[in-house]
């Protein structure tokens, strides 16, 4: 990286007067520790400031150098406009009263056409948002993918036509193949007919095609649970995992499918060992602080929520909090599942949501209170996803 | 500014007159000015450093013409700081408090050709910081890049990204 500065420069100008000329390693060095939004401004300071924009090297030193402060793509449906609105996390266990800017820049869609088109929110990757369109009248789909730091929305990839005749037997989760640098889309197509027999698609964005792969090796818990959209794959370190039942028919065990996106092949993962009763509510499976996280609804009484700490390794599930309905101020029979979206870096709150009510709960480890977010929208608190800024983009 | 520079170079060249000085190791800036420091100083530059391991140490006066005797005082004064394990949060505050833009520049240039990877990578983030508010042809002039646009991609470009230009602060002149 380090060159004398003797090396031949950028070509001298006329226009700039200043008789020192940085080599472009070093432009490049400074750039690269800017916020997302000082870089794409500088991308109109020269083709070669801007070719970066573009450069897979410099968006991952970017974002290997960047702060990585968390922040939530917030869902929102107000009458006929789809908005994205990011938030940021640090703002968020404030808890002031909020109530989301209506910028434009922010508007996914305002269905104007074709007016039957519906959008979900996939899932999120090193700041990409995927997001799923489709027409059930018309029977196609496709993918796309935005970034809501450099505000760059893909073109519609993976078009599908026919295919999607009922939207609620596919399931799509998101990831990145760290093995080929790509990004990789999963669909899950289930048969009512066929309850064992679930098949795999993998939409690759660097040949843009879909592919089959090896059925699914279980049956997803989402496929049971129409109205269970959070266990959509949660993507950790190049896998995709779900939370599936195996031998459906028989001894139906609980366990974790995770998907090699590397190598496309699946592992199963057994659920911690004190978890062997079918609960009431449904178990989620989440990814807090770069952990997997196993929670679910333990005797009416307690949320508790398993981590495992090395990926992979099943005697490494260990029970990390235990959380009385009764500090949640919820009923356990009034709720739907529980999810558990973020643990802030300190290990201090814990942000949860709850099916049933359109609220999120920020819970605090420390004096054990819970308090709900006090914004005013009305949010998909099951689309959100969390994401970093980055400068990730796909053309 | 200028008496802060010269009293350094007065006590610099103190430590000429030492007489331990025969292990001490002359550094040459651009405008002839002759430096020396103790060679644990010339480890931390890795060019100075290789220059003295090639010639098996015989040669212990070593040109820098890319570097000015205004800056190689800093360097000096960093490495210093570094050997003796004191580079603090303060130190560096304190370090480049005193320093405008086009010398934080410099120093880098210098940080660079000498091969001081701490230095370069600290300045890297204040140059960073500095000029993370500053308008498209602040960076031009800063970094001495040619605008290689046509007017019609620029301007389409700046409209395509127009978003990015709020908080932009105004360009000042005399920060130069």
């Amino acid at each position: 990286m380090n060159h004398p500065p003797s090396k031949p420069a950028r070509r001298p100008t006329n226009a700039s007067p200043s008789p020192v000329t940085f080599p472009s390693d070093l432009i490049v060095e400074v750039l690269s520790l800017l916020d997302v939004k000082s870089v794409m401004r500088m991308r109109c300071v020269s083709k070669f400031c801007n070719s970066l924009y573009t450069d897979h090297i410099f968006v991952k030193l970017h974002f290997n150098r960047s702060l990585q402060e968390p922040h939530l793509a917030l869902v929102t449906t107000d009458y006929d406009t789809f908005r994205i609105v990011p938030y940021s996390v640090s703002n968020l266990l404030e808890n002031p009263p909020i109530t989301l800017a209506d910028d434009p820049c922010y508007v996914i869609d305002n269905y104007f056409y074709p007016l039957d088109l519906v959008h979900q929110v996939i899932g999120s990757c090193n700041g990409l948002i995927c997001l799923l369109s489709y027409s059930d009248i018309d029977s196609f789909f496709w993918l796309s993918f935005w970034n809501p730091s450099t505000r760059a929305m893909s073109k519609q990839l993976g078009f599908n036509f026919g295919l999607l005749n009922d939207p609620t037997s596919f399931k799509f989760s998101f990831g990145y193949d760290n093995s080929t640098n790509s990004y990789k889309v999963v669909m899950l197509k289930f048969h009512s007919d066929k309850l064992m027999i679930v098949e795999a698609k993998v939409f690759s964005v660097a040949d843009n095609v879909w592919r089959e792969i090896q059925n699914f090796p279980a049956v997803p818990f989402q496929m049971i649970e129409f109205r269970h959209q959070v266990n959509n794959g949660v993507y950790l370190n190049g896998t995709l995992n779900w939370l599936a039942i195996f031998d459906f028919k028989v001894t139906y065990v609980e366990v974790v499918i995770s998907l090699d996106l590397g190598t496309e092949t699946y592992k199963q993962i057994h659920l911690p060992p004190s978890f062997d009763e079918k609960p009431y509510v449904d178990p989620t499976i989440s990814v807090l602080m770069n952990y997997l996280c196993f929670s679910y609804h333990f005797q009416d009484t307690h949320f508790v929520i398993w981590k495992m700490v090395e990926f992979g390794v099943e005697e490494s599930w260990t029970q990390f909090l235990k959380i009385s309905y009764e500090r949640l101020h919820i009923h356990p029979y009034s709720m739907g599942p529980l999810v558990p979206f973020y643990l802030s870096k300190n290990g201090e709150t814990l942000i949860l949501a709850n099916i049933l009510q359109d609220q999120m709960i920020l819970y605090n480890l420390r004096d054990n209170r819970a308090v709900r977010t006090r914004i005013t929208n009305k949010i998909s608190w099951f689309s959100v996803k969390s994401y970093v800024k980055s400068m990730a983009s796909i053309c | 500014m200028a008496e802060e520079v010269s009293s350094q170079m007065n006590s610099l060249s103190i430590s000429e007159t030492n007489p331990s000085s025969s292990a001490t190791i002359s550094l040459v800036s651009g405008d002839d000015i002759v430096f020396k420091v103790e060679p644990t100083i010339a480890k931390e530059m890795e060019t100075v450093q290789s220059f003295i391991d090639e010639t098996d140490g015989k040669i212990t006066t070593i040109p820098l013409p890319n570097i000015s005797s205004h800056d190689l005082p800093y360097v000096i004064e960093y490495c210093e700081k570094s050997i003796a394990g004191k580079i603090t949060k303060e130190f560096e505050a304190e370090f480049v408090k005193k320093l405008n833009n086009e010398e934080v520049k410099e120093l880098f240039l210098a940080a660079n050709y000498l091969n001081i990877k701490k230095l370069l990578d600290f300045l890297s983030q204040v140059i960073a910081d500095r000029i993370a508010n500053k308008s498209v042809e602040y960076v031009r002039r800063y970094f001495g890049i040619e605008n290689d646009f046509t007017p019609e991609e620029e301007a389409k470009l700046r409209e395509e990204l127009a978003w990015t230009f709020t908080g932009v602060d105004p360009d000042d002149e005399d920060e130069n």
